[in-house]
């Protein structure tokens, strides 16, 4: 008896756990099954449809006359395409630059002035609200007033090294010096080159995030490369390749976690501009609203 | 037949059975002892409940009758029935309507802790049958048996902390010498332990009197990065605008096949002064470990908040004990008594599962083993002594408490201290048993003054505090919450009992 009992306790000494496994990582996927993978989008016009589908209305854009860039006033969109990691993953991001352009006076530049930015983050099961950003309207109206040049060279845009700088003034080297970073402690100074655009008391600008909800207060410059314009035949489009590099620094938040920022990568493909033509009563307003309606019917 | 009807018809029964006119004819082969209790508890403390400032309240005002019924209707047989009526002493009627049930004014349940028929000498003269409800205790030492599987432990009341779970088992005891027992027990259906009322209290969040969310129990992940990038989802969210509803702790995996069953051998010997025994479990682990957790962030109808659902999943491992005990009586040393338990257990790998959400897209998914494969041992040892008439000492060191699994929480260190003293002729006995987790600091005290008014009456006033920080070390580290500071371990109670055993 005494050797049985013994036999039976070296086997189980010899089948350690019998390789029991229980895999919470599988059993929650049996709980909550992943979507099947939603494979890149293959084509810039898939892409597109992640900004949202138009609704197929005629937008009235009112009397537009436009002669090349002569004379008329434009509204244009800036699609600009990459990809975000706030957590690790690359997500798709994508941002839209909605002005309204006008030639300045002497007729040497098309002079943009912004209407709204709209952006989106697509994951692998669809949009979320995290990361994403609105401009408040203070933010809206300070670079509304204060025009992007795009110089008309040939009759038309093409255009290398365009900075666009939110709460920043003078840069020794506005294409390569590093934006100023938040102070390392509370109450050392803020770096001099930082500025209140917004007037709201808080250093750079005031931009909104809607998840984690909360103020960033922050820095950015937008850098672009138009590449050559091609006119349509109907003088109503102006179209050309986008090249875009995006930099941002939080200087602050009210929100602890929007002190950090996830850098933008931008992408290679399916970056554009696209003014339409409009009529001199077509504003910021209609276009926010139309945006996606308008560019619908865009040459392909 | 309501659940509650049939249990008074069956504590009926056992009355009348012990009823002097039924037992009239029987009076040799029947047997019946019980007891009455009142048991009257306050919590001390005001910071150890689910909400900040819950306490200085009574914790419980019980009263129990025990009854246990031996028939040995022949010399080779018993039947044996022990059955408990508990009275909760608390109105749990919260509407009008339910002000006119008694069951609601003044709840009650019956129990039944054993329920078994044994035979002697069937079939052969040296084996002993025994089938029905019943409890196991295995191991020689104290209380702290790492070789003691069979029977889940029954800690909803976390002061009496000997109860065990009963189950529905087989065991065959065989005697082939007088110095050697050998039992097997079969048990077709694992029941785990029951925990504390506080249990929950593990997976709770904390929130201030605002309703703001102040922390969150970390999840066992054994790499801080993934402990500190949960903790940033979460952190970036202003802590007033979630809506953290209470999670939703459900158990996996145990399922009724026979595979499920646990089973046991145990061999003892009694070598002069040395009773040594050899054993070995296979089954499950009666105490539940976290195995897979979902966060769900919605947007709430409230504007500006969202609303955070938490689900999770606890399960109990499958493993193998071998085990060995002894106890020895040094009678060439004072007659000191030595005893010593070691479990050496294989335990099922379990791998923590987490995801997080947020509008249905998958924010985060994580995996982290919880409990590794590798063999681990869980041990006690220790001794006790009785110094004078009047002076009794048991003391033990044990390594991993009941709950431990070698899970990210790890194994523990424990001295466990019991001095006894008893004056005016062991009318007032003075126990001051204490337990000091060796590893994290904390402690549990449960000092008790029995004084026997009269014999078979007694009157025990006592108290069981918890010591140690309530909020973990470090909020990213499963491992740095304290054992017996934590809530989930319990109220600090003081409580005044009586009791009569007939």
């Amino acid at each position: 008896m005494k050797r049985a009992i013994l036999a039976v306790l070296s086997a189980a000494l010899l089948v350690p756990g019998c390789g029991w496994q229980s895999d919470g990582a599988a059993r929650l996927e049996e709980l909550y099954p992943s979507p099947p993978p939603t494979p890149p989008p293959a084509t810039c016009a898939a892409r597109e449809k992640q900004d949202g589908e138009p609704t197929g209305r005629q937008i009235d854009v009112g009397d537009a006359s436009c002669m090349g860039l002569l004379q008329g006033r434009w509204a244009v969109r800036l699609v600009q395409r990459g990809s975000i990691a706030p957590l690790g993953e690359d997500w798709d991001f994508n941002l839209t630059d909605l002005f309204i352009a006008e030639l300045s006076e002497d007729k040497s530049a098309l002079e943009l002035r912004f209407c709204e930015q709209v952006t989106s983050i697509i994951t692998g099961s669809g949009a979320i609200e995290l990361g994403e950003t609105r401009v408040p309207a203070k933010l809206k109206k300070v670079l509304h007033d204060r025009p992007v040049r795009l110089p008309i060279v040939d009759g038309g845009l093409a255009a290398k090294d365009v900075v666009w700088l939110w709460g920043l003034g003078a840069l020794a080297d506005p294409l390569n010096d590093p934006l100023p970073k938040a102070p390392q402690k509370p109450g050392d100074p803020v770096d001099s080159r930082v500025r209140d655009d917004d007037g709201d008391g808080h250093p750079g600008v005031t931009m909104f995030i809607v998840s984690p909800e909360g103020e960033r207060y922050m820095v950015r410059r937008a850098i672009w490369e138009l590449g050559k314009s091609r006119l349509s035949e109907d003088s109503v489009w102006i179209q050309g390749e986008l090249g875009f590099t995006i930099h941002e620094e939080a200087l602050d938040a009210n929100n602890p976690l929007l002190k950090m920022v996830a850098p933008i990568t931008s992408g290679e493909d399916c970056n554009k501009y696209e003014l339409r033509c409009v009529g001199p009563s077509y504003g910021c307003e209609e276009l926010a609203a139309d945006f996606l309606d308008l560019f619908a019917g865009a040459p392909k | 037949m309501t659940r509650n009807a049939r249990e008074i018809l069956l504590l009926g029964a056992l009355c009348a059975l012990a009823s002097p006119a039924f037992a009239a004819g029987w009076q040799d082969q029947v047997s019946l002892s019980g007891a009455a209790s009142a048991d009257v508890r306050f919590n001390v403390e005001d910071y150890r409940g689910a909400a900040p400032g819950d306490g200085y309240n009574f914790a419980m005002n019980r009263n129990d009758l025990d009854l246990r019924l031996e028939v040995t209707p022949s010399e080779k047989a018993i039947a044996v029935l022990d059955a408990r009526l508990r009275y909760f002493g608390f109105n749990e009627a919260t509407r009008l309507s339910e002000t006119t049930s008694r069951d609601r004014l003044d709840p009650f349940s019956v129990q039944v802790d054993e329920a078994f028929v044994a035979v002697r000498g069937v079939p052969h003269p040296a084996i002993d049958l025994k089938i029905g409800r019943m409890v196991q205790t295995w191991g020689s030492a104290d209380m702290f048996n790492p070789t003691d599987n069979l029977s889940s432990r029954d800690f909803s009341d976390p002061v009496d902390y000997s109860r065990k779970v009963p189950n529905q088992m087989l065991q065959v005891d065989v005697y082939p010498s007088d110095w050697l027992t050998l039992t097997a027990v079969w048990v077709p259906v694992f029941k785990p332990s029951q925990l504390p009322d506080s249990a929950p209290l593990g997976f709770g969040v904390e929130r201030d009197a605002a309703g703001c969310l102040i922390a969150a129990p970390a999840p066992p992940l054994r790499d801080r990065a993934d402990a500190q990038a949960l903790a940033d989802l979460f952190g970036a969210v202003n802590p007033c605008a979630l809506n953290f509803g209470d999670p939703e702790v459900r158990t996996f995996g145990v399922g009724r096949g026979i595979a499920e069953s646990q089973a046991a051998l145990r061999a003892k010997l009694q070598l002069g002064n040395l009773d040594l025994t050899l054993s070995y479990y296979y089954g499950r682990f009666g105490f539940p470990v976290a195995y897979t957790a979902a966060a769900f962030v919605e947007s709430s109808q409230e504007p500006g908040k969202m609303d955070v659902r938490y689900v999770a999943e606890v399960t109990y491992p499958r493993m193998q004990v071998a085990g060995l005990d002894f106890s020895y009586n040094a009678d060439w040393l004072f007659g000191l008594g030595i005893v010593g338990e070691f479990a050496l257990i294989f335990p099922e790998e379990i791998v923590f599962g987490l995801r997080a959400y947020q509008g249905g897209n998958r924010l985060l998914e994580m995996a982290s083993v919880n409990v590794p494969s590798e063999p681990f041992i869980k041990a006690t040892l220790g001794f006790d002594y009785t110094f004078t008439s009047w002076l009794y000492l048991n003391a033990m060191w044990v390594h991993g408490f009941f709950d431990e699994f070698n899970d990210v929480f790890g194994l523990h260190d424990y001295a466990v201290v019991a001095p006894e003293l008893k004056f005016l002729k062991d009318e007032l006995r003075l126990r001051l048993s204490s337990v000091y987790d060796l590893t994290d600091g904390s402690s549990a005290l449960n000092p008790t003054l029995t004084w026997v008014a009269v014999p078979a009456v007694e009157v025990t006033l006592g108290a069981f505090v918890f010591g140690g920080s309530t909020r973990p070390e470090d909020p990213l580290d499963y491992a740095s919450r304290s054992k017996f500071g934590q809530k989930a371990a319990g109220r600090s109670v003081a409580f005044f009992k009586t009791r009569v055993n007939w």
